[in-house]
C-alpha cells in the first residue's frame, strides 16, 4: 500500500513538468522545461531518481517509446501523471498559492 | 547525415553511469545522456565531453543514493535482525564451544597447559570462523540478485558473521602484534567477501527499482 506523504520542492517542479509537456514528457524534455521554465540547473541522475520515487508512490506511470538513432538505439521512458498524482499535485499547488497568498498580502501591507 | 561518424559519448563514462543503473532505467537515462551528447557536439566535441563527465559525476551520488534508500527501506529492519542472529550465533559458537571446550579439554588432555588449550582453541575457532564463511559464502551465490530485499540481509549477514571473529580476535590474541596480524588476516577475509559480493551485484542481472 503507497502511503501518501507530502510531495516535495523538486517533485512538484517534475509533476508540474508532465503536466505542461503532456504526451511528450521524457527526460531530455522533463531536464530541458525544468531548466528553462524554473531556471533550476537538474542533474539527469536526480531526475530519474525522483521519477523512480514518484513511480514508486504510484503518483507517474511510464511506458517504453521506441529507439531512435540519435540516442545510441536507445528508447525514451515516456511519464504521464496518474489520477493519484494528479490529486497530489493539485492539493500541493493549492497548499503553496494559499501560502503564497498570504506572503504577498504580508510582504504588501509593510 | 551519417550518425555513425559522430564521436560516441566517453566510453568510461557511460560505463561507470551504467554500473550505478538498474536495468529498468539504464536505456533511458543513457539514451537521454547521449542524446544531449550529440546535440552539444555542435558546441565542440571536448565541450560535449566535459558535459558529459559533469553529468555523470553529478548524476553518480542521486542514483546511487535512490537505490540505497531503496534497499533499506524496504528492507532496514530485516537487516537489523540478520546481524543480531549473525551476531549471536558467532558469539555462542566462540563462547560456548570454542573456548569451553579448549580450556575444558586442555585440563583433561594436556593437564591444563595453556599452550596447548590455546592451539586447540584456535583450531576450533578457526572451523567455526571457516564455516561461517562458507555459510555467508554460499548464502551470497545462492541468493543475491534477485530483490533489494535480498542483498540487504547477505550483506547484513555477512558482516555480522565477519564482525565478531574480528573483534573476539582482538581480544584474545595473546600480544598486540598477534592482534593486528589477526586483526589484518580477518579484515583481508571481509574484504575478500564484500568484493566478492559486490562484483557479482554488478554482473547479475538486477531487476529491482532503482
Amino acid at each position: 500500500m503507497a502511503k501518501h506523504k507530502n510531495l516535495g520542492e523538486f517533485e512538484i517542479l517534475v509533476l508540474a513538468a508532465l503536466v505542461r509537456l503532456g504526451d511528450d514528457a521524457y527526460g531530455v524534455a522533463i531536464r530541458r522545461e525544468i531548466e528553462e521554465t524554473a531556471d533550476r540547473a537538474v542533474s539527469i541522475g536526480a531526475l530519474y531518481a525522483t521519477l523512480s520515487r514518484l513511480e514508486d508512490k504510484q503518483y507517474v506511470q511510464s511506458h517504453v517509446g521506441g529507439a531512435t538513432a540519435e540516442r545510441g538505439g536507445r528508447a525514451k521512458r515516456y511519464y504521464t501523471l496518474t489520477a493519484l498524482g494528479q490529486q497530489q499535485f493539485d492539493k500541493a499547488v493549492s497548499s503553496l498559492s494559499r501560502m503564497l497568498d498570504g506572503i504577498s498580502a504580508w510582504s504588501s501591507a509593510s | 547525415m551519417n550518425r555513425h561518424a559522430n564521436p560516441a559519448p566517453p566510453r568510461v563514462a557511460v560505463t561507470l553511469l551504467s554500473l550505478a543503473l538498474n536495468q529498468r532505467y539504464r536505456d533511458a537515462v543513457l539514451g537521454d545522456m547521449e542524446e544531449e551528447f550529440q546535440l552539444r557536439l555542435s558546441a565542440g566535441c571536448s565541450n560535449a565531453h566535459i558535459w558529459y563527465w559533469g553529468q555523470m559525476l553529478r548524476s553518480l551520488s542521486p542514483l546511487v543514493g535512490a537505490r540505497l534508500g531503496v534497499m533499506l527501506r524496504q528492507s532496514g529492519s530485516h537487516a537489523v535482525a540478520a546481524v543480531m542472529v549473525g551476531l549471536f550465533i558467532v558469539w555462542a559458537w566462540d563462547v560456548l564451544v570454542a573456548q569451553a571446550f579448549a580450556w575444558r579439554a586442555a585440563s583433561l588432555v594436556f593437564e591444563g597447559d595453556p599452550s596447548s588449550a590455546r592451539g586447540l582453541y584456535a583450531a576450533l575457532y578457526a572451523i567455526g570462523f571457516a564455516g561461517a564463511g562458507c555459510f555467508a559464502l554460499s548464502y551470497t551465490v545462492g541468493r543475491t540478485g534477485k530483490s533489494p530485499r535480498d542483498r540487504v540481509l547477505t550483506c547484513s549477514i555477512m558482516i555480522s558473521v565477519m564482525a565478531m571473529p574480528l573483534l573476539s580476535a582482538v581480544y584474545h590474541a595473546p600480544d598486540t602484534a598477534m592482534a593486528w596480524f589477526r586483526s589484518l588476516q580477518l579484515g583481508l577475509s571481509i574484504g575478500l567477501l564484500c568484493s566478492f559480493w559486490l562484483v557479482r551485484q554488478f554482473w547479475k542481472k538486477r531487476t529491482s527499482r532503482l
